[in-house]
């Protein structure tokens, strides 16, 4: 079963990070007979851990050591964020990958094309979602039709859109690949508690330990990247639960830490040979950091509609994606089902007095909408380090500097009009919408793919261009945005990168 | 100022546990003890020197004239949870919290809403 390596064993590829990019990585290496050392921050639970609790299970899986600025919402656990993740799963358009040529110069930003086309990422798609049990592909059929959904569909059809749908949603509506089917707990952001919702803990992680050329090391900080004369990494420093530091040696290391970590881990990496960082002779690393225009609409219905029966997200609106200039800006964003217990209700809602508490006295009557829509990147929304206080591991404090361009305010007042009208088109009144619900859970940017190594970190493949056994496997590869959720990209390139270094070990250049 | 914050028809001893709750987290935490002083005084100079003695509606303009300060959200930021993690509340509101012990909603309405229009 698991297997153990040496620390001095530097024949391992060593991934940082066990979520949707590291836990794929590593378990698609690990299926090619490929020895893979997985280090982990977070602590290894198990389904057995997870309560219907929000509050109790984020203090058990979120990230919660010290950072500034913008807020992320992210777990510090073996699974990564694909713990708490909703499960929703579009592809992203032909034009998102042709973003510059598709909206030409943008003031104030830096758009670029990706190095790669839908086309050449389409086979990796239909792995992933084979993978992952997207709802709708691979003969899975689309998933059970909620309460939310079906408001968000009758609505949708008020307001003449036309493309809507409950399929792509990483959450089995039949038992399949040893997970049951969905039982619309309504819990999927405390962790899904019987395991229908694909997330690495028990499926990537799991079939990799199966192999016999996989360790997952939990509570295990990566602190820095070690290279040698001849600018490869040859391991990483890490510290575990107890704060002991190891090295363990490495042929390649893959960096899967979510934005903020990844940034932090190259930063921190930095030596006489890359002064600037690991892997940054570009500039660009921690640079066109970007998250996503979202926001949420609610409106309290004139019937029951019960949005917290049933998984949190479960449907999809297309309508908006397109690209279409004549709205007023760049790029399309898309309309999703939402609901949540009462505090995060309180929350998205915002406000005090009578007026906030009539939404909640209203509770079983909400109907909402959330919005995701692509960011262009903009070269100052960054995350940077304050040197002058150290975390636990004695690393410098985070800090997440990030403000929306106008193309994002145009797209929200456009987006806030159409929400709006969906749910009081069904008689819903007083409808509030509220600009940032959900910004920090899709993380992207920070080592860009680009094909010029002066224009971004990583090339097509995700390996840094100036180290070339060094690679980065999460959002952080993404030129741009697109409007879509962004993790059935990050595993369909994380499928993608394992086929590439296993091929490049065969021969024998790694 | 739990009660004006989210003023449901409640029994008012919600609020006096979320405010217990509060102030022995402040025991530990001198920020929030600090704006936790600064609410007190505020709010007691703006109705006369006893804020919980005056009548809802100037509490209310007490309030809304101080909605902008730091220490309000700061209040506002501990009320939040407390309340609305609370069973009374979610009872009071039509939440029922937990659900896998009861196997989901799959068999028990997760698809039940009736008043969309015919069509859909």
């Amino acid at each position: 079963m698991s297997k153990q390596y040496a620390l001095d064993d530097p024949s391992v590829v060593v991934v940082v990070g066990s979520g949707a990019g590291g836990g794929t990585v590593a378990n698609e290496l690990a299926q090619k007979g490929i020895d893979v050392v997985c280090l982990e921050a977070g602590k290894h639970l198990g389904i057995k851990d997870f309560v219907n609790d929000p509050g109790v299970m984020d203090a058990k899986i979120g990230w919660h050591d010290p950072r500034k600025g913008a807020g992320v919402w992210l777990c510090k656990t073996v699974g990564g964020t694909t713990v708490r993740w909703a499960g929703i799963t579009p592809r992203f358009q032909a034009h998102e990958f042709r973003s510059l040529s598709t909206y030409g110069q943008m003031d104030d930003t830096t758009l670029l094309d990706w190095p790669l086309t839908l086309d050449e990422l389409s086979p990796y798609y239909d792995k992933a979602e084979d993978k992952m049990g997207v709802s709708g592909t691979h003969d899975i059929p689309p998933s059970a039709e909620t309460n939310a959904y079906k408001l968000l569909r009758a609505g949708a059809k008020k307001m003449g859109y036309r493309e809507f749908t409950s399929e792509r949603t990483a959450i089995n509506p039949e038992a399949r690949d040893g997970r049951p089917g969905c039982r619309q707990i309504g819990f999927c952001f405390s962790g899904c508690a019987i395991g229908a919702k694909w997330s690495t803990l028990y499926t990537e992680i799991k079939k990799a330990q199966s192999t016999g050329h996989f360790e997952i090391r939990p509570e295990s900080m990566v602190i820095k990247v070690e290279h040698g004369s001849d600018g490869k990494v040859s391991g990483v420093i890490y510290a575990d639960r107890d704060g002991n530091i190891h090295e363990q040696k490495a042929r390649a290391v893959c960096v899967a830490g979510n934005v903020v970590e990844t940034t932090r881990l190259l930063h921190n990496s930095a030596s006489t040979q890359f002064p600037q960082g690991l892997a940054n002779s570009s500039g660009h690393l921690g640079r066109n950091y970007m998250r996503h225009m979202s926001f949420s609409t609610f409106a309290i219905m004139p019937g029951e509609v019960n949005f917290h029966r049933g998984t949190r997200m479960s449907g999809l609106l297309f309508d908006e994606q397109q690209h279409k200039p004549e709205r007023g800006f760049a790029g399309g964003y898309l309309i999703e089902t939402v609901g949540g217990d009462p505090y995060l209700i309180a929350q998205s809602v915002g406000g005090w007095g009578e007026s906030a508490t009539e939404y909640l006295d209203n509770y079983t009557r909400l109907g909402g909408a959330w919005v995701t829509g692509e960011d262009p990147p903009q070269s100052s929304n960054r995350i940077t380090f304050d040197d002058s206080e150290k975390d636990q591991y004695g690393l410098p404090i985070p800090v997440l500097e990030y403000e929306y361009h106008p193309n994002s305010m145009a797209m929200y007042e456009h987006g806030k009009k159409q929400c709006e009208g969906l749910l009081t088109s069904l008689g819903g009144r007083r409808p509030v919408s509220t600009l940032g619900v959900g910004g920090g859970c899709h993380n992207m940017g920070v080592a860009r793919m680009s094909d010029k190594p002066a224009d971004g970190v990583t090339n097509r493949w995700g390996q840094t261009h100036d180290v070339s056994n060094l690679f980065v496997s999460d959002g952080s590869l993404f030129t741009t945005s697109a409007a879509a959720n962004p993790t059935l990209t990050i595993v369909a390139l994380a499928i993608r990168q394992a086929d590439h270094i296993a091929d490049r070990m065969v021969r024998h250049e790694l | 100022m739990a009660m004006q914050l989210y003023p449901h028809k409640v029994d008012q001893s919600v609020y006096a546990d979320v405010m217990d709750s509060i102030l022995s987290a402040a025991a530990s935490d001198p920020q929030l003890q600090a704006s936790l002083d600064q609410a007190v005084s505020e709010l007691d100079a703006a109705t006369g020197g006893d804020f919980l003695a005056a009548g809802e509606n100037l509490q209310l303009m007490a309030m809304n004239g101080m909605a902008k300060q730091p220490w309000f959200a700061a209040i506002q930021g501990q009320v939040m949870p407390r309340l609305y993690n609370n069973p009374v509340i979610w009872k009071h509101i039509g939440y029922p919290g937990s659900s896998v012990e009861y196997g989901g909603y799959k068999d028990r309405g997760f698809n039940d809403i009736d008043w969309l229009p015919a069509d859909n």
